[in-house]
């Protein structure tokens, strides 16, 4: 729900409250005041009857205009009351409201009962009046709330909604850090300096993560070389026996695996800081075909059929080192773990490189498979970098990679 | 033989290897010593590292091309650096190793290197029973020609480049499929490539030449 929503909604409720809570106040005190002007003007009237009497000892005329009436009527015990009843209006077909007030009074020797008839105003009426006020003024108030509230919003959240696409659009890879843009109101600035800040810390973080990696396996590298150089080394000294020379080759090929995973980590960093940067045209078919080529004998031992149907070739601008490792990762995956005796199809159309293997099923979650350090089988002596480097090769190119996998038949597929 | 390398201990397994083939290595650490050298010696080879403190190990390449262009030259260099690579052959560099390599692969490297410079190519190399003529890519013996693959002619060199010497599967696998080595998970393909060139061997007469030290390698020896 959006926060312009959930205000109006809230402002809605409680004008609707007060409104009601207003109009029962509002109610009630003008029926009190009229009931206290009427009780009032009916006062007068008595003491005015009186007044009359007493200075002339007769009673006055009756007087019966439209509905208000005073009537005097000769009685043995006059009695003094103030009540209201309904009655039929003479001048509408409908009862309306009267209020009686009774009064003894004596004249010309008689005890009368004297009778004040006046109309009540319809409490239906009053009523009506009020709440259809209320209401015009109710709408006419909510009306304007709603409208001042979205402008408000619009131009006082503007701010808002500008740091938000900004985070939206944050790039971390970039060397630039966030820029968010100054505003005028206290508690926005307050959040774009506190995001500023936030965003320039991760960014600095993200930029030493980023060069300890690539430091890390370039450091590693020198040692690691000179270890395996030994080992080497001392393999062809031929002064050890043949179980010491097996624990010096485990080491030795030990320290291969680490080099290779150094190396691969190093190719990976070294996308991810953009330090390719020398590009030239490849022809994508040439690629393949020289990959196909130099791997010949391990097609051939293994009888995988290779089917190779260079539609249009596609000629890519990109660095030749990651143009290579593109293709040898994406194929020699293919091989790698595609069954003997299968066919390995590999297509080019327009701007597609579709490549189909059949092996195992996969254990995996296929969205994983580019994930660094990911592998299919436990035992594999690969580190699972090779498909995560052929993914920040597509991500630093802008190619779509992906990859469906249906009944044994896995199929990745790159648009250039 | 000029080793140019900022890295003692990596020189230090390099010259180590390199002597026990008999060859006389001097090793320059820094630009400076290398230039030094390079001005007044004459070596048969230079492995020259392209990263150096002091200057760059292409400027070492045009100084000795200028100043003895018979040393043969192989350049070492990281991973991937494909400039240095080419910009080196260009200047007049013989070959490329990218880091980190095996010391079998070196040897053989500037075993290659020399018999190109020194004989241009047209010596004949006597190995046991067996006569190999580097130019034409042919292998005779016992005065028969043998029928090898290419992978399989490479291999043949690549043992006797270094002989007597144990070359682990890991070595072999890379020099003969380079980069691509890391696609086979497993060594079969060695296996099976030793076992045919054995075959060949021991059907020309040329029995026990490969040695298979089991779970490490294989070594050729002529005894």
């Amino acid at each position: 729900m959006k926060l312009l929503a959930k205000t109006s909604a809230a402002y809605g409720l409680i004008t609707f409250l007060m409104f009601l809570i207003s109009g029962i106040v509002c109610y009630s005190l003008i029926s009190r005041l009229l009931n206290a002007e009427i009780n009032e003007s009916l006062e007068i009237e008595k003491n005015l009857i009186i007044e009359f009497i007493q200075l002339h000892g007769s009673l006055p005329e009756t007087v019966s205009w439209s509905d208000k009436k005073v009537v005097f009527l000769a009685a043995n015990e006059p009695t003094q009351f103030s009540h209201d009843t309904f009655l039929e209006s003479p001048l509408k077909d409908e009862y309306l409201p009267y209020r009686y007030v009774g009064f003894p009074v004596f004249a010309s020797g008689q005890m009368y009962q004297a009778i004040l008839q006046t109309p009540l105003i319809e409490k239906d009426d009053l009523l009506e009046t009020i709440g259809l006020s209320l209401l015009i003024f109710m709408v006419c108030l909510l009306i304007s709330l709603l409208f001042l509230n979205g402008w408000f919003s619009k131009r006082i959240w503007r701010p808002f909604y500008q740091i938000l696409s900004q985070l939206r659009g944050m790039d971390f890879t970039s060397d630039q850090p966030v820029q968010v843009s100054p505003t005028t109101t206290d508690e926005f600035q307050q959040l774009s300096v506190e995001i500023t800040k936030m965003t320039n810390r991760l960014h600095t973080q993200y930029q030493h993560a980023k060069k300890f990696s690539e430091n890390a396996s370039h450091e590693l590298k020198t040692p690691i070389t000179i270890i395996r150089n030994k080992l080497e080394l001392l393999i062809q000294s031929g002064t050890f026996a043949h179980d010491q020379i097996l624990l010096i080759n485990d080491a030795y090929t030990a320290s291969s695996r680490i080099l290779k995973l150094t190396g691969s980590l190093l190719i990976l960093s070294k996308i991810e800081n953009r330090l390719y940067t020398q590009t030239e045209n490849i022809s994508i078919r040439s690629l393949i075909e020289n990959f196909i080529i130099s791997l010949h004998d391990v097609w051939e031992s293994r009888h995988f059929q290779i089917v190779f149907l260079p539609g249009e070739d596609i000629i890519i601008n990109v660095n030749r080192y990651l143009g290579e490792i593109l293709i040898s990762n994406i194929l020699g995956n293919a091989i790698k773990h595609g069954h003997d005796h299968t066919v390995v199809e590999i297509k080019l159309h327009k701007h597609l490189l579709w490549i189909q293997n059949r092996g195992d099923i996969l254990s995996l979650n296929p969205d994983q498979l580019f994930n660094r350090f990911v592998k299919a089988s436990g035992t594999s002596e690969s580190p699972g970098l090779g498909l995560s480097i052929v993914r920040e090769i597509c991500i630093m190119y802008g190619f779509e990679i992906s990859y469906v996998h249906e009944e044994g038949r896995h199929t990745i597929t790159i648009i250039f | 033989m000029l080793l140019v390398e900022d890295e003692q201990h990596v020189a230090d397994s390099i010259i180590s290897y390199l002597q026990q083939e008999g060859n006389i290595c001097e090793w320059a650490m820094s630009f400076e010593d290398a230039d030094e050298r390079i001005a007044i010696y004459q070596y048969d080879c230079a492995l020259i590292d392209i990263t150096l403190p002091g200057g760059s190990g292409l400027d070492l390449i045009q100084a000795i091309k200028s100043h003895h262009p018979d040393t043969g030259i192989i350049i070492i260099s990281a991973k991937g650096s494909l400039e240095d690579k080419i910009n080196g052959l260009d200047l007049g560099a013989d070959d490329y190793l990218s880091k980190p390599f095996h010391l079998a692969e070196l040897n053989s490297r500037i075993k290659s290197i020399l018999r190109r410079r020194k004989f241009g190519g047209n010596k004949k190399m006597v190995v046991g029973n067996l006569i190999v003529s580097p130019d034409e890519q042919t292998v005779e013996a016992n005065g028969d020609r043998m029928i090898l693959t290419r992978k399989e002619y490479d291999l043949l060199l690549f043992f006797i480049s270094n002989q007597n010497r144990m070359l682990t599967k890991e070595a072999i696998a890379e020099h003969l499929w380079g980069d691509h080595a890391d696609m086979m998970d497993s060594f079969d393909f060695i296996y099976s490539h030793i076992k045919n060139l054995r075959k060949k061997l021991e059907d020309c007469g040329c029995r026990e030449y490969v040695s298979t030290v089991y779970g490490v390698g294989y070594k050729f020896s002529i005894q």
